[in-house]
Protein backbone atom coordinates (compact mmCIF):
# COMPACT_ATOMS: atom_id res chain seq x y z
CA UNK A 1 0.00 0.00 0.00
CA UNK A 2 3.15 2.20 0.51
CA UNK A 3 4.30 4.38 -2.26
CA UNK A 4 7.96 4.35 -3.29
CA UNK A 5 10.01 7.61 -4.00
CA UNK A 6 9.04 7.11 -8.00
CA UNK A 7 5.66 7.53 -7.71
CA UNK A 8 5.34 9.74 -4.82
CA UNK A 9 7.51 12.17 -6.79
CA UNK A 10 5.39 11.59 -10.10
CA UNK A 11 2.13 12.59 -7.61
CA UNK A 12 4.08 15.61 -6.38
CA UNK A 13 4.40 17.01 -9.87
CA UNK A 14 1.29 16.20 -11.05
CA UNK A 15 -0.26 17.94 -7.94
CA UNK A 16 1.87 21.01 -7.78
CA UNK A 17 0.71 21.54 -11.43
CA UNK A 18 -3.00 21.43 -9.94
CA UNK A 19 -2.71 23.61 -6.76
CA UNK A 20 -0.39 26.46 -8.84
CA UNK A 21 -3.37 26.72 -11.05
CA UNK A 22 -5.76 26.97 -8.06
CA UNK A 23 -3.32 29.95 -7.01
CA UNK A 24 -3.43 31.58 -9.99
CA UNK A 25 -7.24 31.49 -9.75
CA UNK A 26 -7.05 33.06 -5.87
CA UNK A 27 -4.52 35.53 -7.01
CA UNK A 28 -7.01 37.14 -9.60
CA UNK A 29 -9.51 37.00 -7.54
CA UNK A 30 -8.05 38.56 -4.77
CA UNK A 31 -5.79 40.95 -6.71
CA UNK A 32 -2.41 40.04 -4.82
CA UNK A 33 0.40 37.45 -4.81
CA UNK A 34 -0.98 33.94 -3.58
CA UNK A 35 1.32 30.92 -4.00
CA UNK A 36 0.75 27.28 -3.29
CA UNK A 37 2.57 24.55 -3.51
CA UNK A 38 2.84 20.77 -1.93
CA UNK A 39 5.32 20.20 0.48
CA UNK A 40 5.05 16.46 1.00
CA UNK A 41 3.05 13.28 0.26
CA UNK A 42 2.00 10.49 2.02
CA UNK A 43 -0.54 7.37 1.79
CA UNK A 44 -1.06 6.26 5.39
CA UNK A 45 -3.27 4.52 7.53
CA UNK A 46 -6.60 6.80 8.69
CA UNK A 47 -5.71 6.93 12.02
CA UNK A 48 -1.99 8.07 11.22
CA UNK A 49 -3.65 11.04 9.23
CA UNK A 50 -5.60 12.19 12.24
CA UNK A 51 -2.63 12.13 14.12
CA UNK A 52 -1.34 14.91 12.23
CA UNK A 53 -4.64 17.07 11.95
CA UNK A 54 -4.33 17.33 15.78
CA UNK A 55 -2.52 20.49 15.52
CA UNK A 56 -0.40 21.64 18.24
CA UNK A 57 -1.77 24.90 19.17
CA UNK A 58 -5.79 24.25 17.81
CA UNK A 59 -8.17 22.11 18.88
CA UNK A 60 -10.34 22.67 16.51
CA UNK A 61 -9.67 21.83 12.62
CA UNK A 62 -11.72 24.00 10.05
CA UNK A 63 -12.20 21.53 6.67
CA UNK A 64 -14.17 22.26 3.58
CA UNK A 65 -15.40 18.85 2.15
CA UNK A 66 -16.02 17.17 -1.31
CA UNK A 67 -17.57 13.62 -2.08
CA UNK A 68 -16.23 12.45 -5.36
CA UNK A 69 -17.47 9.46 -7.18
CA UNK A 70 -16.55 8.20 -10.50
CA UNK A 71 -13.00 6.78 -11.63
CA UNK A 72 -12.97 5.94 -7.62
CA UNK A 73 -14.65 6.94 -4.72
CA UNK A 74 -13.18 9.55 -2.30
CA UNK A 75 -13.94 12.08 0.49
CA UNK A 76 -11.49 15.38 -0.35
CA UNK A 77 -10.71 17.76 2.71
CA UNK A 78 -8.67 20.87 2.22
CA UNK A 79 -7.96 21.52 6.63
CA UNK A 80 -6.38 23.90 8.70
CA UNK A 81 -5.72 24.56 12.37
CA UNK A 82 -8.77 26.74 13.12
CA UNK A 83 -7.09 30.06 13.75
CA UNK A 84 -5.10 29.38 10.24
CA UNK A 85 -8.58 29.09 8.47
CA UNK A 86 -9.49 32.55 10.30
CA UNK A 87 -6.27 34.13 9.31
CA UNK A 88 -6.63 33.10 5.36
CA UNK A 89 -10.29 34.34 5.10
CA UNK A 90 -9.36 37.80 6.85
CA UNK A 91 -6.35 38.09 4.76
CA UNK A 92 -7.81 37.12 1.29
CA UNK A 93 -11.24 39.11 2.19
CA UNK A 94 -9.22 42.00 3.85
CA UNK A 95 -11.84 42.88 6.41
CA UNK A 96 -10.90 42.54 9.94
CA UNK A 97 -13.74 41.89 12.18
CA UNK A 98 -12.54 40.32 15.35
CA UNK A 99 -14.74 37.84 15.92
CA UNK A 100 -13.92 34.55 17.16
CA UNK A 101 -15.33 32.99 14.35
CA UNK A 102 -16.07 32.85 10.79
CA UNK A 103 -19.10 34.29 10.01
CA UNK A 104 -21.72 32.86 7.51
CA UNK A 105 -20.11 34.63 4.65
CA UNK A 106 -17.14 34.08 5.23
CA UNK A 107 -17.66 30.37 5.58
CA UNK A 108 -18.61 30.67 2.36
CA UNK A 109 -16.02 32.27 1.32
CA UNK A 110 -13.88 29.73 3.36
CA UNK A 111 -15.85 27.06 1.37
CA UNK A 112 -14.92 28.86 -2.20
CA UNK A 113 -11.25 28.69 -1.33
CA UNK A 114 -11.36 24.69 -0.43
CA UNK A 115 -13.56 24.58 -3.50
CA UNK A 116 -10.71 25.70 -5.68
CA UNK A 117 -8.21 23.84 -4.23
CA UNK A 118 -9.89 20.48 -4.20
CA UNK A 119 -11.15 21.20 -7.46
CA UNK A 120 -7.31 21.25 -8.71
CA UNK A 121 -6.27 18.57 -6.96
CA UNK A 122 -9.40 16.31 -7.88
CA UNK A 123 -8.43 17.47 -11.67
CA UNK A 124 -5.23 16.39 -11.34
CA UNK A 125 -6.16 13.17 -10.73
CA UNK A 126 -8.65 12.54 -13.00
CA UNK A 127 -6.30 13.81 -15.87
CA UNK A 128 -4.32 10.97 -13.96
CA UNK A 129 -7.10 8.49 -14.49
CA UNK A 130 -8.33 10.02 -17.58
CA UNK A 131 -11.84 9.92 -16.54
CA UNK A 132 -13.51 12.91 -15.31
CA UNK A 133 -14.73 12.63 -11.23
CA UNK A 134 -18.41 13.85 -10.12
CA UNK A 135 -18.46 15.77 -7.00
CA UNK A 136 -20.78 17.55 -4.39
CA UNK A 137 -20.94 20.62 -3.73
CA UNK A 138 -18.48 21.65 -0.88
CA UNK A 139 -18.75 22.25 2.55
CA UNK A 140 -17.71 23.45 5.64
CA UNK A 141 -16.73 22.14 8.93
CA UNK A 142 -15.66 23.20 12.45
CA UNK A 143 -14.61 20.71 15.31
CA UNK A 144 -11.98 18.15 16.73
CA UNK A 145 -10.71 15.92 14.18
CA UNK A 146 -12.73 13.32 15.06
CA UNK A 147 -15.92 14.96 14.93
CA UNK A 148 -15.19 16.31 10.92
CA UNK A 149 -13.21 13.45 9.83
CA UNK A 150 -14.52 10.66 11.77
CA UNK A 151 -18.17 10.05 10.83
CA UNK A 152 -16.92 10.22 6.88
CA UNK A 153 -14.87 6.80 7.28
CA UNK A 154 -16.16 3.13 8.04
CA UNK A 155 -13.81 0.44 8.65
CA UNK A 156 -10.07 0.24 8.68
CA UNK A 157 -9.47 -0.59 5.13
CA UNK A 158 -9.12 2.78 3.91
CA UNK A 159 -6.24 5.23 3.63
CA UNK A 160 -5.36 8.79 3.32
CA UNK A 161 -3.84 10.09 0.54
CA UNK A 162 -2.46 13.32 2.49
CA UNK A 163 -0.77 16.39 1.20
CA UNK A 164 1.07 18.98 3.28
CA UNK A 165 0.71 22.00 1.70
CA UNK A 166 2.25 25.72 2.00
CA UNK A 167 -0.01 28.79 0.94
CA UNK A 168 1.68 32.16 0.91
CA UNK A 169 -0.80 35.07 1.41
CA UNK A 170 0.63 38.78 0.95
CA UNK A 171 4.01 36.94 2.17
CA UNK A 172 2.71 34.90 5.37
CA UNK A 173 2.90 31.31 4.70
CA UNK A 174 0.40 29.25 6.57
CA UNK A 175 0.38 25.59 6.32
CA UNK A 176 -2.14 23.16 5.86
CA UNK A 177 -3.25 19.38 4.80
CA UNK A 178 -5.34 18.42 1.27
CA UNK A 179 -6.24 14.47 2.33
CA UNK A 180 -8.27 12.29 0.10
CA UNK A 181 -9.83 9.01 1.92
CA UNK A 182 -9.24 6.57 -0.10
CA UNK A 183 -11.37 2.23 -0.22
CA UNK A 184 -8.96 -0.32 -0.89
CA UNK A 185 -9.87 -0.29 -3.93
CA UNK A 186 -9.52 2.99 -5.37
CA UNK A 187 -5.66 3.08 -3.26
CA UNK A 188 -4.78 -0.10 -5.90
CA UNK A 189 -6.51 1.83 -8.93
CA UNK A 190 -4.39 4.96 -8.05
CA UNK A 191 -1.22 3.11 -7.79
CA UNK A 192 -1.25 1.16 -11.18
CA UNK A 193 -2.56 4.67 -12.79
CA UNK A 194 0.46 5.95 -11.34
CA UNK A 195 2.63 3.17 -12.45
CA UNK A 196 1.66 3.35 -15.66
CA UNK A 197 1.60 7.22 -15.93
CA UNK A 198 5.32 6.67 -14.97
CA UNK A 199 5.64 4.44 -17.66
CA UNK A 200 4.44 6.56 -20.13
CA UNK A 201 6.34 9.70 -19.34
CA UNK A 202 9.53 7.19 -19.15
CA UNK A 203 8.85 5.91 -22.86
CA UNK A 204 8.19 9.38 -23.61
CA UNK A 205 11.77 10.72 -22.95
CA UNK B 1 -35.45 10.71 -15.13
CA UNK B 2 -37.18 9.27 -12.04
CA UNK B 3 -39.94 10.89 -12.52
CA UNK B 4 -41.24 10.38 -16.23
CA UNK B 5 -45.28 12.26 -15.38
CA UNK B 6 -43.79 15.61 -15.11
CA UNK B 7 -44.42 17.06 -18.23
CA UNK B 8 -41.34 19.35 -19.65
CA UNK B 9 -44.02 22.41 -19.22
CA UNK B 10 -44.64 22.03 -15.81
CA UNK B 11 -40.68 21.56 -15.30
CA UNK B 12 -40.36 25.15 -17.29
CA UNK B 13 -43.28 26.16 -14.96
CA UNK B 14 -41.12 24.92 -11.64
CA UNK B 15 -37.79 26.94 -13.32
CA UNK B 16 -39.67 30.25 -13.60
CA UNK B 17 -41.48 29.93 -10.17
CA UNK B 18 -38.32 29.27 -8.01
CA UNK B 19 -37.69 31.95 -6.06
CA UNK B 20 -33.67 32.17 -7.50
CA UNK B 21 -32.26 32.87 -10.39
CA UNK B 22 -31.77 29.98 -12.75
CA UNK B 23 -29.50 29.72 -15.78
CA UNK B 24 -29.11 26.63 -17.94
CA UNK B 25 -25.78 26.96 -20.09
CA UNK B 26 -25.55 24.45 -23.03
CA UNK B 27 -21.95 22.01 -23.71
CA UNK B 28 -21.49 25.23 -26.22
CA UNK B 29 -21.47 27.20 -23.56
CA UNK B 30 -25.14 29.21 -24.87
CA UNK B 31 -27.74 29.84 -22.73
CA UNK B 32 -30.77 27.56 -22.63
CA UNK B 33 -32.43 28.95 -20.46
CA UNK B 34 -32.83 32.37 -18.06
CA UNK B 35 -35.72 32.23 -15.68
CA UNK B 36 -38.21 35.14 -15.14
CA UNK B 37 -36.28 35.80 -11.25
CA UNK B 38 -33.71 36.85 -13.19
CA UNK B 39 -35.05 38.36 -16.45
CA UNK B 40 -36.82 40.83 -13.79
CA UNK B 41 -33.80 41.85 -11.64
CA UNK B 42 -31.42 41.93 -14.34
CA UNK B 43 -33.29 43.97 -17.20
CA UNK B 44 -32.54 41.43 -19.86
CA UNK B 45 -35.42 39.26 -20.90
CA UNK B 46 -35.31 35.42 -21.90
CA UNK B 47 -35.48 36.12 -25.73
CA UNK B 48 -32.56 38.68 -25.41
CA UNK B 49 -30.44 36.36 -24.34
CA UNK B 50 -31.59 32.63 -25.20
CA UNK B 51 -28.98 31.11 -27.55
CA UNK B 52 -26.54 33.56 -27.02
CA UNK B 53 -23.04 33.39 -24.07
CA UNK B 54 -23.35 34.89 -21.03
CA UNK B 55 -19.99 37.09 -22.24
CA UNK B 56 -22.05 38.69 -25.14
CA UNK B 57 -24.37 39.89 -23.22
CA UNK B 58 -21.92 40.60 -19.83
CA UNK B 59 -19.10 41.42 -21.24
CA UNK B 60 -17.20 42.47 -17.85
CA UNK B 61 -17.92 37.94 -17.34
CA UNK B 62 -15.37 37.36 -20.28
CA UNK B 63 -12.21 35.44 -18.87
CA UNK B 64 -13.93 35.74 -15.17
CA UNK B 65 -13.86 33.60 -12.16
CA UNK B 66 -17.75 32.96 -13.38
CA UNK B 67 -16.26 31.83 -16.79
CA UNK B 68 -13.68 29.98 -15.51
CA UNK B 69 -16.12 28.20 -13.17
CA UNK B 70 -18.28 27.01 -16.25
CA UNK B 71 -15.86 25.56 -18.14
CA UNK B 72 -14.92 23.59 -15.40
CA UNK B 73 -18.35 21.85 -15.20
CA UNK B 74 -18.80 21.55 -18.85
CA UNK B 75 -15.62 19.95 -19.52
CA UNK B 76 -14.12 18.23 -16.11
CA UNK B 77 -17.71 17.88 -14.76
CA UNK B 78 -16.58 19.42 -11.15
CA UNK B 79 -19.25 21.87 -9.70
CA UNK B 80 -17.96 25.00 -8.02
CA UNK B 81 -19.27 27.77 -5.55
CA UNK B 82 -18.90 31.46 -5.75
CA UNK B 83 -18.74 33.15 -2.63
CA UNK B 84 -20.27 36.91 -2.35
CA UNK B 85 -16.95 38.18 -0.28
CA UNK B 86 -14.67 36.85 -2.83
CA UNK B 87 -17.80 38.07 -5.85
CA UNK B 88 -18.33 41.16 -5.61
CA UNK B 89 -21.96 40.90 -7.74
CA UNK B 90 -20.82 39.05 -10.98
CA UNK B 91 -23.97 39.89 -12.74
CA UNK B 92 -25.70 43.47 -12.18
CA UNK B 93 -29.26 42.77 -10.66
CA UNK B 94 -31.38 45.32 -8.96
CA UNK B 95 -34.48 44.56 -6.52
CA UNK B 96 -37.11 46.68 -8.02
CA UNK B 97 -39.68 45.25 -5.80
CA UNK B 98 -38.79 47.06 -2.89
CA UNK B 99 -38.99 51.07 -2.50
CA UNK B 100 -35.47 51.27 -2.14
CA UNK B 101 -34.14 49.54 -5.45
CA UNK B 102 -30.75 47.89 -4.69
CA UNK B 103 -28.36 46.01 -6.04
CA UNK B 104 -28.64 42.38 -5.26
CA UNK B 105 -25.41 40.33 -3.07
CA UNK B 106 -25.25 37.23 -4.65
CA UNK B 107 -24.37 33.63 -3.80
CA UNK B 108 -23.24 31.65 -7.21
CA UNK B 109 -23.26 27.78 -7.29
CA UNK B 110 -22.36 26.00 -10.86
CA UNK B 111 -22.98 22.44 -11.25
CA UNK B 112 -22.53 20.24 -14.20
CA UNK B 113 -25.68 18.33 -14.99
CA UNK B 114 -27.37 15.57 -17.58
CA UNK B 115 -24.62 13.37 -17.85
CA UNK B 116 -26.24 10.07 -18.48
CA UNK B 117 -27.37 11.85 -22.01
CA UNK B 118 -24.15 12.42 -22.82
CA UNK B 119 -24.77 15.97 -23.49
CA UNK B 120 -23.22 17.85 -20.48
CA UNK B 121 -25.16 21.01 -19.49
CA UNK B 122 -24.68 23.31 -16.78
CA UNK B 123 -26.97 25.16 -14.27
CA UNK B 124 -25.81 28.29 -12.52
CA UNK B 125 -27.84 29.17 -9.30
CA UNK B 126 -27.84 32.44 -8.02
CA UNK B 127 -29.42 32.94 -3.96
CA UNK B 128 -29.80 37.43 -2.67
CA UNK B 129 -27.66 36.94 0.10
CA UNK B 130 -28.67 41.22 0.67
CA UNK B 131 -29.66 40.40 3.98
CA UNK B 132 -27.11 38.44 5.27
CA UNK B 133 -24.60 40.94 3.92
CA UNK B 134 -26.36 43.44 5.94
CA UNK B 135 -26.47 41.64 8.68
CA UNK B 136 -22.70 41.11 9.02
CA UNK B 137 -22.06 44.90 8.01
CA UNK B 138 -24.12 45.88 11.32
CA UNK B 139 -22.29 43.05 13.07
CA UNK B 140 -19.17 44.56 12.34
CA UNK B 141 -20.11 48.15 13.03
CA UNK B 142 -21.14 47.32 16.27
CA UNK B 143 -18.02 44.94 17.01
CA UNK B 144 -16.15 47.94 15.81
CA UNK B 145 -18.14 50.65 18.24
CA UNK B 146 -17.52 47.79 21.25
CA UNK B 147 -13.95 47.89 20.45
CA UNK B 148 -13.26 51.03 20.63
CA UNK B 149 -16.05 52.22 23.91
CA UNK B 150 -13.83 49.63 25.55
CA UNK B 151 -10.81 51.59 25.38
CA UNK B 152 -12.34 54.99 25.56
CA UNK B 153 -12.28 56.54 29.33
CA UNK B 154 -16.41 56.95 29.91
CA UNK B 155 -15.77 60.67 31.49
CA UNK B 156 -13.03 62.08 29.48
CA UNK B 157 -13.34 60.39 26.21
CA UNK B 158 -9.82 59.84 26.22
CA UNK B 159 -7.88 56.54 26.13
CA UNK B 160 -9.04 54.79 29.28
CA UNK B 161 -6.40 53.22 31.56
CA UNK B 162 -6.15 49.23 29.62
CA UNK B 163 -6.12 51.05 26.28
CA UNK B 164 -3.04 52.68 27.16
CA UNK B 165 -1.11 49.75 28.68
CA UNK B 166 -1.72 47.87 25.71
CA UNK B 167 -0.84 51.12 23.28
CA UNK B 168 2.05 52.03 25.52
CA UNK B 169 3.39 48.44 25.58
CA UNK B 170 3.24 48.74 21.61
CA UNK B 171 5.00 52.03 21.17
CA UNK B 172 7.70 50.70 23.63
CA UNK B 173 8.30 47.67 21.63
CA UNK B 174 8.39 49.45 18.30
CA UNK B 175 11.34 51.85 19.72
CA UNK B 176 12.73 48.95 21.14
CA UNK B 177 12.67 47.42 17.15
CA UNK B 178 14.04 50.95 15.65
CA UNK B 179 16.33 51.91 18.23
CA UNK B 180 14.36 55.20 18.25
CA UNK B 181 13.72 57.75 21.38
CA UNK B 182 10.41 57.33 22.99
CA UNK B 183 8.77 60.10 25.87
CA UNK B 184 6.28 59.45 28.90
CA UNK B 185 4.82 62.33 30.69
CA UNK B 186 2.97 61.88 34.09
CA UNK B 187 0.55 64.55 34.87
CA UNK B 188 -1.37 65.47 37.88
CA UNK B 189 -3.94 68.26 38.73
CA UNK B 190 -2.92 69.93 41.95
CA UNK B 191 -4.98 70.02 44.87
CA UNK B 192 -7.66 67.77 42.90
CA UNK B 193 -9.55 66.61 45.63
CA UNK B 194 -9.53 70.54 47.46
CA UNK B 195 -11.09 71.22 44.57
CA UNK B 196 -13.47 68.30 44.70
CA UNK B 197 -14.22 69.53 48.27
CA UNK B 198 -14.71 73.04 47.27
CA UNK B 199 -16.31 72.89 44.57
CA UNK B 200 -18.61 69.96 44.36
CA UNK B 201 -17.76 66.53 42.32
CA UNK B 202 -19.71 67.21 39.10
CA UNK B 203 -17.81 70.61 38.82
CA UNK B 204 -14.88 67.69 39.57
CA UNK B 205 -15.37 65.88 36.81
CA UNK B 206 -16.36 68.94 34.23
CA UNK B 207 -12.30 69.65 35.41
CA UNK B 208 -11.45 66.24 34.49
CA UNK B 209 -12.62 66.62 30.93
CA UNK B 210 -11.73 70.40 30.22
CA UNK B 211 -8.00 69.39 31.36
CA UNK B 212 -8.18 66.10 29.31
CA UNK B 213 -9.53 68.05 25.74
CA UNK B 214 -7.09 70.39 26.45
CA UNK B 215 -4.07 67.74 26.75
CA UNK B 216 -5.08 66.38 23.54
CA UNK B 217 -5.72 69.38 21.91
CA UNK B 218 -1.97 69.99 21.95
CA UNK B 219 -0.79 66.90 20.87
CA UNK B 220 0.23 67.40 17.92
CA UNK B 221 1.75 64.34 16.05
CA UNK B 222 -0.45 61.32 15.07
CA UNK B 223 1.58 59.00 17.30
CA UNK B 224 1.38 60.91 20.19
CA UNK B 225 -1.77 59.70 22.61
CA UNK B 226 -2.94 60.43 25.93
CA UNK B 227 -4.93 58.13 28.35
CA UNK B 228 -6.47 59.14 31.91
CA UNK B 229 -4.26 56.60 33.91
CA UNK B 230 -6.23 57.34 37.33
CA UNK B 231 -8.45 59.62 39.08
CA UNK B 232 -6.78 62.58 38.27
CA UNK B 233 -3.60 61.35 37.44
CA UNK B 234 -3.16 61.66 33.19
CA UNK B 235 -0.27 60.04 30.95
CA UNK B 236 1.10 61.27 27.56
CA UNK B 237 2.67 58.89 25.56
CA UNK B 238 5.35 60.79 22.67
CA UNK B 239 6.58 57.72 20.46
CA UNK B 240 9.99 59.71 19.04
CA UNK B 241 10.13 62.84 20.74
CA UNK B 242 14.06 63.11 22.33
CA UNK B 243 13.73 64.40 25.98
CA UNK B 244 14.37 68.40 24.87
CA UNK B 245 11.20 67.76 23.01
CA UNK B 246 8.80 66.11 25.71
CA UNK B 247 9.98 68.87 28.41
CA UNK B 248 9.30 71.39 25.70
CA UNK B 249 5.48 70.21 25.15
CA UNK B 250 5.31 69.04 29.15
CA UNK B 251 5.77 73.45 29.51
CA UNK B 252 3.66 74.43 26.89
CA UNK B 253 1.07 71.55 28.56
CA UNK B 254 1.22 72.97 32.19
CA UNK B 255 1.06 76.84 30.96
CA UNK B 256 -1.93 75.54 28.20
CA UNK B 257 -3.85 74.38 31.62
CA UNK B 258 -2.95 77.46 33.58
CA UNK B 259 -4.09 79.91 30.96
CA UNK B 260 -7.46 78.39 30.83
CA UNK B 261 -7.98 80.07 34.16
CA UNK B 262 -9.72 77.35 35.84
CA UNK B 263 -10.34 79.44 39.58
CA UNK B 264 -9.64 77.51 42.59
CA UNK B 265 -10.06 78.67 45.86
CA UNK B 266 -8.11 76.19 47.81
CA UNK B 267 -4.85 75.40 46.01
CA UNK B 268 -1.53 76.28 47.56
CA UNK B 269 0.02 76.20 44.26
CA UNK B 270 -1.43 78.97 42.05
CA UNK B 271 -4.78 81.21 42.25
CA UNK B 272 -5.78 79.12 39.39
CA UNK B 273 -6.06 75.06 37.97
CA UNK B 274 -2.85 73.80 37.48
CA UNK B 275 -1.09 70.38 36.89
CA UNK B 276 2.21 69.01 37.73
CA UNK B 277 4.33 67.28 35.26
CA UNK B 278 7.04 64.48 35.27
CA UNK B 279 8.94 63.69 32.27
CA UNK B 280 10.91 60.42 31.32
CA UNK B 281 12.82 59.69 27.98
CA UNK B 282 14.58 55.88 26.95
CA UNK B 283 16.07 54.62 23.97
CA UNK B 284 14.84 51.00 24.75
CA UNK B 285 17.57 48.73 24.40
CA UNK B 286 16.67 44.78 23.93
CA UNK B 287 16.01 43.74 27.14
CA UNK B 288 14.36 47.02 28.55
CA UNK B 289 11.25 46.85 30.46
CA UNK B 290 8.67 49.65 29.46
CA UNK B 291 7.10 49.61 32.83
CA UNK B 292 10.77 51.17 34.09
CA UNK B 293 10.55 54.22 31.73
CA UNK B 294 6.74 54.99 33.45
CA UNK B 295 8.17 54.40 36.67
CA UNK B 296 10.99 57.24 35.71
CA UNK B 297 7.93 59.70 34.82
CA UNK B 298 6.43 58.36 38.06
CA UNK B 299 9.31 60.06 40.18
CA UNK B 300 9.51 62.87 38.51
CA UNK B 301 6.01 63.58 39.10
CA UNK B 302 6.49 62.78 42.87
CA UNK B 303 9.36 65.25 42.68
CA UNK B 304 7.52 68.46 40.90
CA UNK B 305 4.75 67.46 43.99
CA UNK B 306 7.10 68.03 46.11
CA UNK B 307 9.01 70.79 45.09
CA UNK B 308 5.65 72.86 45.01
CA UNK B 309 3.51 71.56 42.24
CA UNK B 310 2.63 73.37 39.20
CA UNK B 311 5.60 72.44 37.69
CA UNK B 312 7.75 70.34 35.16
CA UNK B 313 10.17 67.67 36.52
CA UNK B 314 12.62 65.81 33.95
CA UNK B 315 13.75 62.39 35.37
CA UNK B 316 16.95 62.93 33.81
CA UNK B 317 17.92 65.43 36.57
CA UNK B 318 16.88 62.96 39.61
CA UNK B 319 18.75 59.75 40.35
CA UNK B 320 16.37 57.23 39.30
CA UNK B 321 17.47 54.79 42.06
CA UNK B 322 15.44 56.15 44.84
CA UNK B 323 12.61 54.82 45.69
CA UNK B 324 9.17 56.52 44.89
CA UNK B 325 7.88 55.75 48.63
CA UNK B 326 10.80 57.85 49.73
CA UNK B 327 10.08 61.31 47.99
CA UNK B 328 6.41 61.38 48.69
Amino acid sequence: MELNELQRDALVEAFNIGVGQAAASLASMVNEEVKLSVLTLQLIPRHEAMQQFSFRHSDKICAVAQRFSGAFDAQGFLIFPEEKGLEIVRRMVGDSLSLKELTELEQEAMSEIGNILLNACVGTLANLFRRPLNSTLPTYHLGSPDEVLGGQIQGNDEAVLLLHIDLTLEQHEIQGYVAFLLSVDSIANLVAEVDSYIAQAMGGR
Amino acid sequence: MGHPHLAAPLLLELAHTVNEGLILIDAEGKVQLWNRWLAERSGVSAQEIQGRRLEEVFPHLANSRLAHAVQTALQQQLPAILSQTLNRRPFPLQDHLHNDAHPIEQAITIAPLARESGHIHCLIQIQDVTAAVRREQQLREQAQQLQALSNIDGLTGVANRRSFDARFQEEFQRAQRHGSDISVLMLDIDYFKEYNDCYGHQAGDTCLTVVANTLRRCLQRGGDFVARYGGEEFAVVLPGASHGAACKLASSLQQEISRLGIPHANSHAASHLSISVGVATHTPQRNDRAQDLLRGADIALYQAKRQGRNRVVSADALDLTVQPEKLM
